[in-house]
């Protein structure tokens, strides 16, 4: 099922690529049927999912792939997977409408490269053996280099290099690790695996445990981003186009936080809860640092893409507070902020399409011109400052609940976050919407702008009020975290 | 029988000529001489030290030198022929670089 | 089968506003036009379905005398230990409030349909009007404190849109800004309550958590007042109180916040959304019964702000500011009737405060829509004869404000001095009783200002029917509405029996009110309001009055200006430069090591030579 999924989307991608020759405006239906028909393998899951009596496992797939070295080709899927997975499809499809008129240039190459990197990071979602997964960290970032490098904006190879190199950074880092553990596993009981569960079961010395652990956190955390590590996602957003900063904001960053709930947390508990005072206050600094670099920024891309910083400093808070609603909670956040941040880069990309700028300083009064897009943009910069009701308010309470017991210092200071979302977030809207009206253009939202961001609305509207079957979703994985931490 | 240390001695001061002859010269065919000078002190070395020892070997690697050196030549001087012919010049400091300008 | 009844009746309260406000919405979103006529309709229709709702509740509890009433109407989330769900709880508290939100929101609605008729954002004036009303009933009705969070951030939200309904200027997304923020660091605080309280006490339901914590924090003495966790839980939870309700020291919002249009200027910043923070108190008020610290610091609060306020509306020109900064001074006497622990008394005065406030913002709005949109009250005058209903409304709003006897005013703001006597409060009494004496006279200002002297200017436009409709409804209210809702004493468990009233003190209560009128008349007469000051430190006094003590640039100079400096400074992100130090570190060591692949075969040889020499001498010499 999931082998089907993955093939679908490198299948569709080399059909993209092909029918560039043939037709220039095949390749975006070519991208959407391919995301469509990748849901087929999932139906028979998402009909007859009951999560009252649900397994930990829903789906448990594994072929041999490499016998030399014992390594798998084994994907699986949970509740915290299948959710992300369908995340990835949606907010693919997603990119795929945001980029329909603004990439006319290689358009083949342009969805190959999307779709490659789509596959990459669903790869990622249900690898389960150690490296598959690191295959597939690389399969996604590749295309996604490509993508900046190629279709960016002015200072692309900067940008595109920067992502680059912080990435590869940590994937390098992290392949240590997976080698060192292994090797550690098979000095210890002479079989050499990379298998997910047979590496759970190992115990290491609380010194090696430590160093491999390190090196797993920081891959992850260079990709969630959390300062000081965060300076590639500035960039890179802002010299991204639009359908690359949507996967990017809503997908990319989100393999970090999964990285830390699969691998980080039930691999090395010990070794993360001795961490975590540590991890939390770099996670509370990170939220206010992110807010406070959001509120100078003078780019309308840079200052999402630093309010991205500052909210994902919620997920790594709620990855290491050790309670349930705190791990829900950043399961929740890593969902909202995946549809908000898509939202709002969207957003930003159509500003952009319609006024050729980004600067805060040349925008102004858009709600005189186009208020639908405006209006718009409000709700997903209220989404974002934490209105109650709508998903990323109960993604960042559950993360404030579950903390506060254990880290209340912290807590509130993370808590003073919100007070500095609602300055950047309305300055947002202060500066493009309100006030005297500086540039002229008449094009608002069309249906198929108007569709895709009301149906992110109600995702966001779904998450806020009634986010009970998500919760349900992931909460056989929690529970084997819990287990796993023995709490 | 010339004894081993003027031999040496020879070859030495053959070499030191040889590897002179690489560094100061600009010209590529003077470099070319001068590593076969280099070439030919290593034989005559090979020649006496097989003597020395008794030894056929200094004399059998003194045949593979010759025949090294001779396809060395041939090979060389065809890149020489082949670079004047592009460049117009002989001048090792002007073909610094890889790419043609 | 009473039960089902009235948990459907609630929810059409609720729902029908947000409904209304939804289909309005959709309908701009796929841009369907759609006449003025139909939205106005649609708006007005629901917020009257909710009031009757609201009437049918009343008449379904009129004879139970102390009742209250839960439902839950779906699960929101439950993560662990943690839950919370869509509740609703019906007590004669809530009750009093839902029939505030109903009644002069609908009556705001009418006046707007007439106010707003010429605005090219009627519909989204609407949605936003309607949204609001729901979100303040999600406020007042909410079982659990996220509910009521969530209606909390939605009133704010919603007044921030309302007060930058006029986007186009940009002072008015300024003062949005101002006003959201500033709640937003009270929300704040409040946020990090409602965290402390589930982690104190397990739970998030109001009710039952304030029984766990009257079973688990004893009352503490006022001597040894201590941050003990129900204090630190009251303190933050006032916090969050007193950012919504404009009290001190996080006030300053509330007078900017006029830049929105009238009619939201009554219902959000008079009756409804800032009172919320009267109601949060009073909503808890077994919490903060607990802890005599922070009723100390409610009372207080109230206190200061009250004097603050009143004082600064001596001196303001603008007719919505005037009313702004008596909102605010009003709201401090609730506060301050919280603190004495005379919660029905503060909530009296909420119920009163909200017709005749109502009343004297709606018909500020007639003045300003009747005068061209003047707001300075020294550029009107004599308007007595041209505008015979608004100078009605506005006297008797005023003489409701400066509670005359036997207006709705008058009885609310009584209880409160003879409450706070019954406390043995005396300083807080004397404090209330001055507060008194200078709203009576700065409410009269404004009245023989406006519609006495000299005529100015002519009015060139007469007040729209649905105006006067809601004007005179509001006018009837503020006079008669002085009755207090039976229901509320036996929410705070007061007892009914009202204390025995001292005839001096009661004379004292009406003579303060008009001899400060009788005073305003003499200096109006005099002509000493609108005179240039000449003295230097009266109109530095003037100055400091005029912009509401100084809050505004204490603030900018203290926190805003600071803020935007620090951010400023490191906008190119310091931590970044460390990445382009790495980056200049290696391209330098490129530079270095590159000089050494010059491609000279000569430079490449020597190397060589000289590399094989040293390596010669080296394993020669070891």
């Amino acid at each position: 099922m999931l082998m089907e999924l993955i093939s679908i989307l490198l299948l569709g991608a080399l059909f993209a690529w092909i029918s560039e020759s043939l037709q220039l405006q095949l390749p975006k239906w070519i991208a959407i049927a391919t995301l469509l028909s990748a849901f087929y393998p999932l139906r028979q899951l998402l009909m007859e999912l009951d999560t009252g009596s649900m397994q930990v496992w829903l789906v448990n797939e594994s072929i041999e792939w490499i016998p030399r070295f014992n390594i798998r080709f084994h994907l699986a899927l949970d509740g915290l997977s299948l959710l992300l997975v369908l995340l990835t499809l949606l907010m693919g499809l997603i990119a795929v409408l945001a980029a329909w008129k603004e990439i006319s240039y290689k358009p083949g190459f342009f969805y190959f490269n999307l779709l490659c990197s789509l596959a990459g990071v669903i790869g990622g979602f249900c690898a389960l053996d150690l490296f598959l997964f690191f295959v597939f960290w690389e399969v996604m970032l590749v295309p996604m280099y490509l993508l900046i490098a190629v279709w960016g904006y002015e200072n692309r190879r900067y940008a595109a290099m920067k992502f680059f190199l912080f990435t590869q950074a940590g994937g390098l880092i992290m392949l240590l690790s997976i080698c060192a553990l292994v090797l550690l596993h098979y000095q210890n009981s002479g079989e050499i695996t990379f298998n997910y569960f047979a590496l759970m079961q190992h115990q290491l010395s609380d010194q090696a445990a430590f160093w491999v652990m390190l090196g797993f956190f920081i891959a992850f955390v260079i990709k969630l981003p959390i300062v000081p590590l965060h300076n590639w996602l500035p960039d890179a957003h802002t010299e991204a186009p639009t359908a690359v900063s949507v996967i990017l904001a809503a997908v990319l960053l989100k393999t970090g936080g999964y990285g830390l709930l699969r691998f980080v947390l039930p691999l090395f508990p010990e070794a993360s809860l001795e961490i975590a005072p540590v991890v939390m206050a770099i996670a509370a600094i990170s939220i206010i640092y992110g807010a406070l670099m959001a509120f100078s920024q003078q780019d309308l891309k840079r200052l999402v893409a630093y309010s991205s910083v500052s909210h994902m400093g919620f997920v790594l808070l709620g990855c290491y507070a050790f309670t349930a609603q705190a791990w829900q909670g950043a399961v929740l956040q890593m969902l909202a902020h995946g549809v908000s941040s898509a939202a709002l880069f969207a957003l930003v990309g159509a500003i952009q399409y319609r006024y050729h700028t980004r600067d805060l300083a040349q925008l102004g009064g858009l709600w005189q011109c186009i208020p639908k897009l405006s209006g718009m943009l409000l709700f997903f910069v209220v989404a974002s400052l934490g209105m109650p009701g709508l998903g990323n308010f109960v993604a960042e309470f559950l993360v404030l609940v579950g903390s506060f017991s254990t880290y209340p210092k912290l807590t509130i200071m993370a808590a003073t976050g919100l007070i500095l979302a609602a300055i950047y977030s309305l300055k947002i809207a202060h500066q493009t919407l309100f006030g005297t009206l500086k540039l002229q253009s008449s094009i608002d939202l069309d249906r198929r702008e108007v569709l895709m961001m009301l149906s992110m609305v109600l995702l966001l509207l779904w998450l806020g009020l009634h986010p009970q079957p998500i919760i349900d979703l992931a909460q056989q994985s929690i529970n084997q975290l819990l287990v796993g931490a023995r709490l | 029988m010339i004894p081993l240390e003027q031999v040496l001695f020879f070859s030495i001061a053959l070499f030191a000529i040889g590897v002179f002859g690489v560094l100061v010269r600009r010209n590529l065919l003077f470099i070319l001489i001068s590593i076969e000078i280099m070439l030919n002190a290593v034989a005559v070395l090979f020649v006496a030290a097989g003597n020395y020892h008794n030894n056929a070997d200094g004399q059998i690697m003194y045949l593979l030198i010759l025949t090294l050196a001779a396809s060395e030549v041939a090979v060389g001087l065809g890149l020489v022929i082949q670079m004047y012919r592009r460049t117009l010049s002989l001048d090792v400091d002007q073909l610094a670089s890889m790419n043609e300008q | 089968m009473q039960q089902q009844y009235l948990s459907q009746l609630l929810l059409a309260v609720v729902l029908l506003p947000l409904l209304s406000a939804t289909l309005l919405l959709l309908v701009a979103l796929f841009s369907v036009n759609l006449k003025n006529l139909w939205v106005a309709t649609l708006a007005v229709a629901a917020i009257a379905g909710s009031a009757i709702c609201v009437v049918l509740i009343h008449l379904q509890l009129a004879d139970t005398v102390n009742f209250s009433f839960s439902y839950t109407y779906a699960n929101w989330l439950n993560v662990g230990s943690f839950s919370a769900a869509f509740g609703v709880y019906l007590d004669g508290l809530s009750l009093v409030m839902i029939s505030i939100v109903s009644g002069v929101g609908f009556l705001i609605h009418l006046y707007s349909v007439g106010f707003m008729a010429k605005d090219q954002d009627f519909q989204r004036f609407f949605i936003y009007l309607n949204l609001f009303v729901a979100a303040m009933l999600v406020l007042v009705l909410a079982d659990n404190l996220l509910m009521l969070f969530l209606g909390w951030e939605g009133v704010g939200l919603c007044s921030y849109l309302l007060i930058g309904f006029w986007h186009q200027k940009h002072a008015n997304s300024l003062a949005a800004n101002k006003a959201f923020i500033m709640t937003r660091i009270g929300d704040t605080a409040m946020a990090i309550a409602l965290l402390l309280l589930f982690i104190q006490l397990g739970t998030l339901d109001i009710q039952l958590l304030q029984q766990q914590a009257v079973q688990l924090w004893p009352l503490q003495n006022s001597q040894g007042a201590v941050l003990d966790s129900v204090t630190v839980c009251a303190l933050l939870l006032l916090a969050g109180a007193v950012g919504k309700s404009g009290q001190l020291p996080l006030q300053s919002w509330l007078p900017d916040a006029m830049a929105g249009p009238t009619p939201v200027s009554a219902l959000i910043h008079a009756a409804t959304m800032v009172t919320a923070g009267v109601y949060l108190v009073a909503r808890f008020h077994q919490l903060f019964s607990l802890s005599p610290l922070a009723m100390q610091a409610v009372a207080t609060i109230g206190a200061i702000t009250l004097i603050i306020a009143a004082t600064a509306a001596l001196v303001q020109r603008d007719v919505k500011r005037i009313l702004a900064y008596s909102t605010i001074s009003q709201i401090g006497y609730m506060f301050l009737a919280l603190g004495a622990g005379a919660y029905s008394a503060a909530v009296f005065h909420l119920m009163t405060h909200a017709f005749f406030k109502a009343l004297l913002f709606l018909a500020a709005g007639a003045l300003i829509y009747c005068m061209q949109h003047q707001h300075n009250i020294f550029r009107m005058g004599g308007l007595r004869s041209k505008l015979p209903l608004i100078c009605i409304c506005f006297f008797f709003g005023c003489a409701a404000l400066a509670a005359l006897p036997l207006m709705s005013g008058f009885f609310s703001k009584e209880l409160i001095l003879q409450k706070l006597l019954d406390k043995e409060m005396y300083g807080f009494w004397l404090v209330a009783l001055s507060g008194a004496f200078i709203t009576a006279f700065y409410s009269f200002r404004l009245f023989f200002v406006v519609f006495f002297g000299s005529t100015l200017q002519l009015p060139d436009a007469k007040p729209a029917t649905s105006m006067k409709i809601a004007l005179s409804v509001l006018v009837l209210l503020s006079i008669f509405g002085g009755i207090k809702p039976s229901g509320l004493a036996a929410v705070f468990s007061e007892s009914e029996l009202a204390s025995d009233h001292n005839l001096a003190i009661v004379l004292l209560t009406i003579a303060v009110p008009l001899s400060a009128i009788a005073v305003c008349w003499f200096v109006f007469k005099k002509q000493l309001f609108n005179r240039n000051i000449k003295s230097d430190k009266l109109r530095g006094l003037h100055n400091f009055l005029y912009s509401g003590w100084g809050f505004d640039q204490l603030y900018n100079s203290l926190f805003v200006r600071p803020f935007i400096k620090a951010t400023d400074s490191n906008k190119k992100d310091f931590i970044d430069s460390f990445y382009t130090g790495l980056s200049k570190l290696s391209q330098l060591s490129h530079h270095y090591l590159s000089t050494v692949q010059n491609g000279q075969l000569r430079w490449y040889s020597a190397s060589l030579v000289l590399f094989s020499i040293a390596a010669m001498t080296y394993l020669l010499t070891s």
